[in-house]
Order: C-alpha cells, then structure tokens, then sequence
C-alpha cells in the first residue's frame, strides 16, 4: 500500500480523459472481459422477474401475471423457510471456521515439511478424497458412526460411552457430524490456495530471518502467516459472501428422517419446493434472497477488512 | 502427517477395491482395503456398455486443454487489470465479477443466452461460458497485490506499456497462483457434463466423457425422486451395481488426478523475488 | 512491442467476436427429416414373408422422441428395431434427462424445442398449456384403427379432463393389469417358515411371534447377530417400506399417500386411519423390544442392502426392484434358503388386504406429438401402429423362428436359448430388444389374450412359476398355493377401481394440494419415525401432536380436494 502512494497522487493531477488516454491498454485488456460478464453472467438476470410473476412456461417472461412481492410474502411466512435459513446459517460458519482453519494449518506443515518426495506424496494423497463422491464419503461416515462402527467401540473402550450413540439419529449432533466430513474431505484441496500463497512468499525473508536466530516456529508466526494474510482475508471475505450458498448434497446423503429439521438447508428447500414442484418463481424469490444477503454480507466483510487495514476484496 | 495420510487415502483405497470386485459380491457389503473376489469385469462393462466412450475422452481432454489455456490467459489478463490501483475502471470491474459469484438468472434464462448467441451444438459452448470466475479472478488479484509494485515501476521508467509489464513481469511471477487457476479450470472443464447434456446432447461427436458415464451412474440412481414412486417406471429400473459406479469413479477421477503432480512443482519450490528483479 | 499490441487487440477481438457471431449451426432445433421431399412410395399392404402387414407408407423418417422417465440410453439398433424401421421406415431417436433434471419440459416450452414425439408424464398439461402437442381424436376417428381396437371403451380414460376432453396422449400402461407377482409386501425369510413348520401368518403379532421365536433360537446367522425386522427409511425410500407397507397392512389400497373410499369418492390422508397409526405403533413395539433394527432410519441404500445380501434379516419390506441385487447375492452365495417369502400380512385378521384389488386401467399420460413437428402424420400412424396386433406380438415376442415359435398346440413359446438368456443375460433386453418397446408405448398388458387364444405378453402365471427357485417352490407347496398372489384375496373377488389410482391423477403441480402433499410428506417422514423411535407409552400422545399438526396444515381441505379429483374422475371415466 505504502509504495503506491506516490502513484496514485501522480494520477489524481491528471484529468479523466487524460487517463483513460494513458489506460489505454488496460482498457483494451478489461473491455473484452466486461462484455463477456455482461452477456453471459448479466443477461440471464432477466429470469429474475420471474419472482414478481406467476410465471408459467406455456406464457413466457412477457406473457405470464405479475403479481409483486407475493412469493417474498409466502417466503416470509414459511416456517421452515427460517428452519432452513437457521441451519444453512449455522453449518456454513462451523465449515468457515474450521475448515480455514484445518486448510491453513495443513497447508503451513505441508510447506514445513522436509523431504520433497514425501511432501508431494501427501500432497497427492490429501486432495484425493475432494475427487470422490459424496455419495461414497457418505457411506463411509455411515458405517464408521454407526452403533457397531469403530468411533462407537473406541468410545465405549476409553469407558467414554456406557453404551454405543447412533450418532446419525441424533438431530443436535448433525452440523457436527456434516462440518467434519466437510474437513475430512477437503482440507487438502482447500490447502492448495493457501499453498500456492506460502510459495509467493519471498525466500530472503525467510534467510533474513534466520541469521536473526529465529526458530520455525517463530518464522511461521512472523513471516508466512503475515505474508498469507491478504490471501487469507479474501477469501474470508468471499466465503462470508457465501454462507447461503451451500449446496445440499452432503447435508441429503448424511441426513436422513430423523434428523430432517437439522438437515434442511435452503439449496434443498428451494430444490424441493420451488424447481421441483415447479414452481419457478418460488423458487427464483428464494435465489433472489439469497443473493442479497450475499451482496450484503459481502458489502459487510468487506468495510470490515478495510478498516483493520489489510486485504479488501474491492 | 502419516495418521492424516490414512485417513484421507481410505475413502479412495476402497473406492478403487470395490471397483475390482465382484459386482454380485459387492452386495454383500463389508469390502475396505482390497477386493474379496478380484475381476476386471466392472471396468471391461463399462466400456463396452457405451460406444461413445472414447470419442467422449476425447472430446473431455480437448475442453479441459484449451479451457485451460484460454481460461488462465483471460483470467490473468483481467486480474491483472483490476490489480493496478491507479485504474479508472478498477473498481467497477471489480464489483461487476464479485457479484457475479453470487447471483443466478437460473437455467432457462442461461439456455436462452446460449441458444441466442448461437453457441447450441457447437464445441466452443464448452469454452466461452466458462473461461472466467469471479473467484478465480480474485484469487489471482490478491496474489499481484502482494508482488511489490516497484517491479512495476521500473519497468514502466524502461519505457514498457501495460500489457508488456504484465506479459513479461507479472506472469511469469503469478505462476504458483496461476498453476493453482489452472487446476481449478482444470477441475472445472473436466468434471462437468450438465452442459454438455443441455446443449450437446444431440451432437454425438460432442459428447463428454463425464457425460457418458453420468448416463451409466445415472441409470443407477434412477428414480431417486419420490414422486415417482409409485409408478411404473422405476419398476422397470434394473439397477446398476455399485462396483460399476466405483468403477467409473476411479475412471473419471485418475486422468484429471494426474494433472496434479504436473502443477506440483510450482507449489513446492519456493521463489526469490530478487531474483527475478535482477 | 507492436507485436504484444496486436496480439492482445486479436485476442480480445476473438473472446468477444466468437461470442456475439458463435460459429455453430443450432443442430438440435432441427430434427432429421427427409419425409417430405423423397417421393411417396405406396406400397401395396400384403404381408410380407414374415406375415407382416406394416405401413403402407415407409418412406425412411427418423423421428425424436423425449421420454421424461428413461434413464438409459436406447439404442434403436437390436433386431426388434430394424423390424420395426423395415415395416414402418421409422427410426426413433430417443432422449431422455440426465441427473435427474427437472427441468427439461419447461426449458423445451421456454425455448420452444420440441422433439417430434414427447412422454412428459405429470408434466403433459404444461405442454397442453403452451399448446405444444396436438389433440388426436380426430386422427384417431379418422385413421387410428388398431387403437380403437386396443384401447376399446377406455379410449375414454385416456381424455385428459372433463373442461377439456380432448385425446392428447396414447400409451403408457397396459390396458389390461393381470397380477402373477406379489411385490412390495411385507417378506420374512424362508428359513423362519420352515424352522417353524409353516405356521399360519396373517397378522403382524403373528409375524412378530415368528420373528421372535426364531431370532431366540438363533442370536447369530453367518457369523453376525441377527436382525429382525429391518427396513428402508432414511431417505424418500421411506414411503415405500414403511408408509406403503403400513397402509397395505391396514388394508388400504394403494392410492399413494391416500386412503379413497371406492364407492364414495370419498378421499382421507391416510395418516389418518386408526389402522395405519396401530402399525405405526407396533413398529415402535418391536423397536422397543429390539425387534426392529435401529439403524433402520439412519443407514444408506446399500448400507441396507449389504444386510439383506447377509442373510441374517429375518423380514423386511422392499419392492423386486430393490432387493433383486441382494437376493441374487444370496442365491450365488448358496443362502438360497435366507431369500423372502412375500405374505399377506395385516394389522388384525377383520382387515381385507386390498393388495390385489385390480386398479383397473388408469389411462395415464402416454405419448404425445408435438405441435411442432414436421411428421405429425407419420408420428400417428406409427403411434397407431404400434398398437396393431402384429406389432404387440413383435414387441413383446420378437420374431418367430428367432425368438420364439409356435408350438403343436399353437402356444407361442420363447425359444430355449431365448429362455436361457432372459433369465443369465443382463443385457437380455438390450440385446434382443424383447419387452424393450412396450412402455410407454399403448400396450395390451399382462393378461390380455389375442385372436390365437395365446397371451399378447410374455408373462402368464405359467411362466412366473416356471421361475421360482427350489425353496420358493417348496413354501408354496407347503401353504398349498401355486403363487405367491394366491395369499391374498383373488382379484376377482374385490371390484375393479372406479378411480384407477389417485397418484395418477392430474394434480397441478404448483398449487395447494401438491404443495400440502410434500409438506405433510416431509412432516410425516419425520415425525412419526421420531414416535417409533419413542417410548411405547409417549406414542399416543405423540401421534395425537402429528395428528394436530397435520389439521394445522390444512388436511381437512386437502382431502376435500381430493375427495373432489376422485369423483370427477368417476364421474368422467364412468358416464
């Protein structure tokens, strides 16, 4: 920041057109691209007056009802609308927290790690289960939580248990049980970014640091996490602008009736209450929710990371 | 880091052990590290299930390279742009693909867009909608931010223009990140078959690889949906074992695993600065 | 640095030149057609060598056809299908999701590509709607002969509504709905019936005591503890093992989540039924005597599979469709004996099971061809003559000589090579095409008898016995029943369904009742596998907050509409 001061002063003498003559290649780099983001990400927007219709195929956007805010009212009075909302809420900061956590920690002793062969063994191996399927992770946290899985006979031989839990039968224990097969399945592939981050990182940093007697652990607090930080801040910020988006497969296949008022996420409700029952603006008022509070929470995180100084997103 | 190890490698261990079993055995349950009753059965049915196999590899390889490629070339050219603190457009750009990661116009209107620009049918359908993320772009962003701008200036005093700065400084400096891009299009291109099923689908020399197995999957999972149950239709689905959907599993998942040791390398080996300064 | 310049101005010219111009022709808005411009051949319509008659008009035509349920590809390539091409000069093209995508009828009434012919299932008034596909009756007065013949009296059954009756769609099930097999009911293994001598099952305390006795007597089957009762009810698979089985136990027939009075019209949720909530309630007995295997609610699919492929499940409640991977397992793992007998079980002995109750024709939503199609006429007489008889025979059958012959008696019988391959080949069908172009296509059925006095369909009763394995065989006989439809009342004797089957009806799938459906579904699912779970002595009042919760949901008025649906229905089928 400190070395672009200069600059940007320099910038500001000049006039606007008088700048828009010096960026000209930078225009010519970012024109094509604001096109393309118009066209294919801004178009399809339209399809969100479906919200304010009754839309019907057979009638088109142009020919279907208006109706205003109706579906945002049916939405409003929904109870399990707030169901949803509470548990999406709920297992996305549990998978914010933890999960950057475990990625970044993974990805510091990954980068500690002496040996380049094994590093990249385990490097290898760890971004493996992101590649296999839910359906499959599933089965698996199944087996091994059930009342004769392992986890069970390991807790009740440490005398933790008197008798074994069917922990997938207890509603309260399924954001638990979701955020770590969530870590389990990609703390490896999350740790790539945050590795990619350490690389970057300057090597004489490092050696300076080293002639002034630091240990690793020193140089892993007052170099790589400093250095990471901006990298670590944005995509906080973005995974904070995220919360409500967050998929149902896991929360469906490791849930089950039981457990249902703690598995129902918004992905889900909109999925079985609005596209299929066809009901496309339903179910288009919802994805309308859901990225205001996106773009609101972005807006948040984002004059908060301003303030503390370092990594703004915009 | 040995216990982490295991425990992550598992999940795929038995993946690829149910794969080589028996698929009448696999029923039975109770397979983890290797296959009760060995066979290549699973693997030789699914390629002879689906004609369209090797064309489909084909084409999965061709979207993923040249996906790939374009993708990372617009991606950096972009974050580049959005990097430079004294741009005009900075901001704006910036809000435009931010918000992009978060709002949908949902299926039909995309399909509309498509179709209107006339891209149904046609390989580059797999190319254009997808060279750019908002996610990708801002990853890529925050990594220039953290370059030195000095590197930026001098070269500026040498009398390069923008674009030669970035070609020459800045990408060269970026590829640890930009390898990390590259995977997540990579990713992206290769695993992805909804759109090949919404607008390819009727091209036969178009179709994926990853398609071409969801249809074998998909067979499997048949009728997952309850408000079907009654009817007839999921009467007739003879469903497909699990060993030939592990099997497909370890098929579709090795080729784009073996990308990874390739971009390793700009992970591993740490860089100097200075000494691209210099 | 020119060079850099102009580069990048090419590459941007590239990105947005491809995107705005696109270089490819929109293949799949134009379905094949050489139908118009070739010259009609009109050839004469005497049989060919084979015996078949055809179409006159077989002018080489490929025609798309959408079917909303398949999940395979169909390949029109097997012997069945070039018969068909040869006679008609059709090839079908068929399409289908992918992912189970929701949303494909809609995009196609969006962006208005239609294939030639389409099987939209609960999705046909959406097409109507848009007026996307065409109204047939005329045709079918004008030129539609061996439908007429087929269908009969139920060309009626097939008009889509009683404001607009119009034909739209043909096919589907068949006319005609023999029941050989018992499917979906509640089983206990083999080995449990002869261990105790084939006792008299008939109610669930019975089934229970069995269960019981036999688990005491042996805590362990192949190494692992026994399971009693083990069901599927983690997921919507729910309905179908615990929901369907509990009505059927109370002697409700099946009309999905309802109970309909037949000869009133009269429509309850069937939640509602005294006898569904005793079911309900000995389900949590038998949990709470250990009966029931608690991972019932919580374990996956094939979690559920592996268990039954075990042999250690002594009952359980799953259609064919589900555990025919896992008594094949059994079979080839020599536990032939740990397979499932399939009774007729209730909740006391007054209730009448009405699993065998005909459901009559239920007209369904079949085929339609769309508005849009350059072959309207063609797709008809195809669709007509899919109906003929020589097509039922060559669908069902496939070529005589090939496939099956005619024996001295002049019974049609499958060769035994074709025999041999139907019960070893898993690619059968695939391969020989036989039974591959009955659904949704309009079908006689099973039972119905054609001029030769033999079966239009493969099945007969003869052919289901003719199946069965050495143990199952052995069960019959000790009951004395030739099949294991004979438990159960005969068809005969309980009335054909006035109202066909409610989750058949048309029900838009937008408005309050489809919406009270999956709501009260979801709730149920939950709530009342928390009551089985629960203390036998909290169920009633348990069931007593389900009950309120259900009229807070506004039961009363979803059955009114119900009510209202079935006796539309039987006033229009019937008039």
């Amino acid at each position: 920041m400190k070395t672009n001061n200069n600059t940007d002063k320099k910038y500001y003498k000049a006039s606007f057109s008088q700048k828009l003559k010096e960026q000209k290649y930078l225009i010519a780099m970012s024109a094509p691209f604001v096109i393309w983001v118009l066209v294919f990400k801004y178009a399809p927007l339209v399809g969100w007056l479906m919200a304010f219709q009754d839309y019907k195929p057979a009638k088109g956007i142009l020919g279907s009802k208006w109706v205003g805010l109706k579906h945002f009212i049916t939405l409003f009075k929904e109870e399990q609308f707030y169901q949803a909302l509470t548990n999406t809420l709920g297992m996305s900061i549990l998978a914010i927290i933890f999960g950057t956590m475990c990625s970044i920690t993974f990805a510091i002793l990954l980068n500690e790690m002496r040996g380049v062969k094994y590093k990249r063994i385990v490097q290898t191996v760890s971004y493996l289960p992101h590649f296999v399927s839910w359906v499959v992770v599933a089965n698996i946290v199944g087996q091994l939580l059930s009342p004769n899985g392992i986890v069970n006979e390991l807790l009740v031989n440490a005398h933790l248990l008197k008798t074994p839990i069917n922990f997938l039968a207890v509603p309260n224990m399924f954001w638990g049980v979701v955020t770590t097969s969530d870590i389990w399945k990609e703390t490896g592939w999350n740790a790539i970014i945050y590795l990619a981050a350490i690389t970057g990182i300057d090597m004489q940093l490092y050696e300076a640091a080293k002639v002034d007697g630091a240990n690793r652990w020193q140089q892993i607090w007052n170099i790589t996490l400093p250095s990471i930080r901006g990298t670590i801040i944005i995509l906080l910020i973005m995974n904070i602008g995220g919360l409500v988006n967050i998929g149902f497969e896991k929360q469906y296949l490791l849930g089950n009736n039981i457990v249902a008022e703690k598995s129902l996420v918004l992905d889900k409700y909109i999925l079985d209450y609005g596209i299929g029952m066809m009901r496309y603006s339903y179910g288009t008022a919802i994805g309308i929710f859901k990225s205001v509070v996106s773009i609101v929470l972005i807006w948040f995180a984002n004059n908060l990371a301003k303030k503390t100084g370092e990594g703004q997103l915009i | 880091m040995t216990v982490v190890l295991i425990i992550t490698i598992y999940p795929f261990i038995q993946v690829i052990a149910i794969s080589f079993n028996d698929a009448t055995d696999t029923v039975r349950g109770g397979i983890h590290l290797w296959p009760r009753k060995f066979t290549l059965n699973n693997y030789k049915e699914i390629f002879s299930s689906n004609t369209r196999i090797v064309t489909g590899f084909m084409v999965s390889v061709a979207r993923t390279v040249i996906g790939t490629i374009i993708g990372i070339i617009c991606t950096a050219m972009l974050a580049y742009t959005i990097s430079r603190k004294d741009y005009v457009f900075r901001k704006p750009i910036t809000i435009l693909f931010v918000i992009t990661m978060y709002v949908s116009g949902g299926m039909i209107p995309e399909y509309m867009v498509i179709k209107g620009l006339g891209l149904i049918g046609h390989f580059s359908v797999y190319i254009w909608p997808m060279i750019l993320s908002g996610f990708n772009i801002i990853v890529l962003r925050s990594f220039i931010d953290n370059l030195p701008y000095e590197l930026q200036e001098s070269a500026k005093i040498d009398g390069a223009n923008d674009f030669t700065i970035f070609y020459k400084i800045i990408f060269p400096l970026c590829l640890p990140v930009i390898a990390t891009v590259a995977l997540f299009l990579a990713v992206g291109q290769w695993n992805s078959w909804f759109d090949t099923y919404l607008y390819c689908r009727s091209n036969d020399a178009l179709t994926t690889l990853q398609y071409e197995l969801m249809k074998v999957i998909d067979n499997a999972a048949a009728g997952v949906k309850a408000a079907d149950v009654n009817s007839q239709g999921i009467k007739q689905v003879t469903s497909n074992p699990e060993s030939i959907k592990m099997a497909i599993t370890v098929v579709t998942t090795i080729p784009i695993v073996c990308v990874y040791p390739f971009l390793q390398r700009y992970f591993v080996s740490g860089m100097t600065i200075g000494a691209v300064k210099s | 640095m020119k060079k850099m310049k102009f580069t990048a101005v090419l590459l941007s010219l590239v990105c947005v030149g491809s995107a705005f111009v696109g270089c490819g022709v929109d293949k799949s808005a134009t379905s094949n057609n050489t139908g118009e411009a070739a010259t009609e051949t009109v050839a004469e319509a005497a049989p060919d060598a084979d015996g078949f008659v055809g179409l006159a008009d077989r002018t080489p035509v490929t025609l798309t056809l959408f079917e909303k349920d398949l999940t395979e590809d169909v390949e029109f390539t097997d012997p069945i299908a070039k018969k068909i091409t040869e006679l008609t000069g059709v090839t079908l093209k068929v399409e289908h999701a992918v992912g189970g995508d929701e949303q494909a009828i809609p995009l196609m009434i969006a962006s208005g590509d239609y294939p030639d012919m389409i099987y939209a299932k609960g999705d046909t008034n959406k097409l109507i709607d848009a007026g996307a596909i065409i109204p047939l009756e005329d045709m079918i007065e004008e030129k539609g002969n061996n439908l007429k013949n087929l269908y009969g009296n139920m060309l009626q059954r097939l008009k889509f509504s009683q404001e607009d009756p119009s034909i739209y769609t043909v096919g589907c099930y068949g006319v005609s709905t023999a029941l050989w097999k018992s499917d979906g009911v509640m089983q206990i293994q083999n080995a449990v019936l002869k261990d105790q001598g084939y006792p008299e099952i008939r109610t669930i305390d019975q089934y229970e005591a069995a269960l019981q006795a036999y688990k005491d007597k042996y805590p362990q089957i192949e190494g692992q503890d026994t399971i009693g009762l083990c069901l599927m009810g983690s997921d919507w698979r729910w309905l179908i093992t615990v929901g369907n089985v509990a009505s059927a136990a109370a002697g409700i027939f099946d009309d999905g989540e309802w109970a309909i009075n037949d000869d009133t019209g009269e429509a309850k949720y069937k939640y509602l039924d005294p006898n569904v909530k005793e079911y309900m309630k000995w389900l949590c007995h038998m949990n709470d005597i250990g009966l029931l295997d608690p991972e019932s609610f919580t374990h996956q699919e094939d979690v559920y599979f592996a268990k039954l492929a075990s042999g250690r499940v002594l009952g359980s409640a799953t259609p064919d469709w589900g555990t025919n991977n896992a008594k094949q397992a059994l079979i080839s793992a020599g536990l032939e004996e740990r397979t499932m007998a399939a009774l007729n079980i209730t909740v006391n002995k007054d209730i009448e099971s009405q699993f065998s109750k005909d459901p009559g024709f239920s007209g369904g939503q079949g085929i339609a061809i769309c508005e849009s199609s350059e072959n309207k006429d063609k797709a008809f007489e195809f669709l007509d003559w899919m109906a003929s008889d020589e097509a039922q025979v060559l669908t069902n059958w496939g070529l005589e000589g090939q496939n099956y012959t005619v024996d001295e008696n002049g019974k049609r019988v499958l060769t035994d090579e074709m025999k041999k391959q139907k019960v070893e080949d898993k690619d059968f069908v695939k391969k020989t095409g036989i039974g591959k172009y009955l659904y949704p296509f309009p079908q006689r059925g099973d039972g119905a008898i054609d001029s030769t006095g033999n079966y239009y369909s493969t099945n007969s009763p003869e052919q289901v016995e003719a199946e069965f394995t050495a143990t199952e065989k052995e069960t019959l006989a000790k009951y004395g029943k030739k099949l294991w439809v004979d438990f159960f009342p005969a068809r005969e004797s309980l009335p054909v369904s006035k109202h066909g089957q409610a989750w058949q009806f048309s029900i838009p799938s937008d408005g309050d009742l489809a919406i009270f459906n999956k709501k009260s579904e979801d709730y149920i699912k939950q709530s009342v596998t928390q009551a089985i779970l629960g203390k036998p002595e909290d169920f009633d009042a348990a069931w007593d907050k389900i009950l309120a919760a259900l009229d807070a949901m506004g039961v009363q008025k979803a059955n009114e509409q119900m009510t209202q649906y079935t006796k539309d229905t039987i006033e229009f089928w019937n008039n």
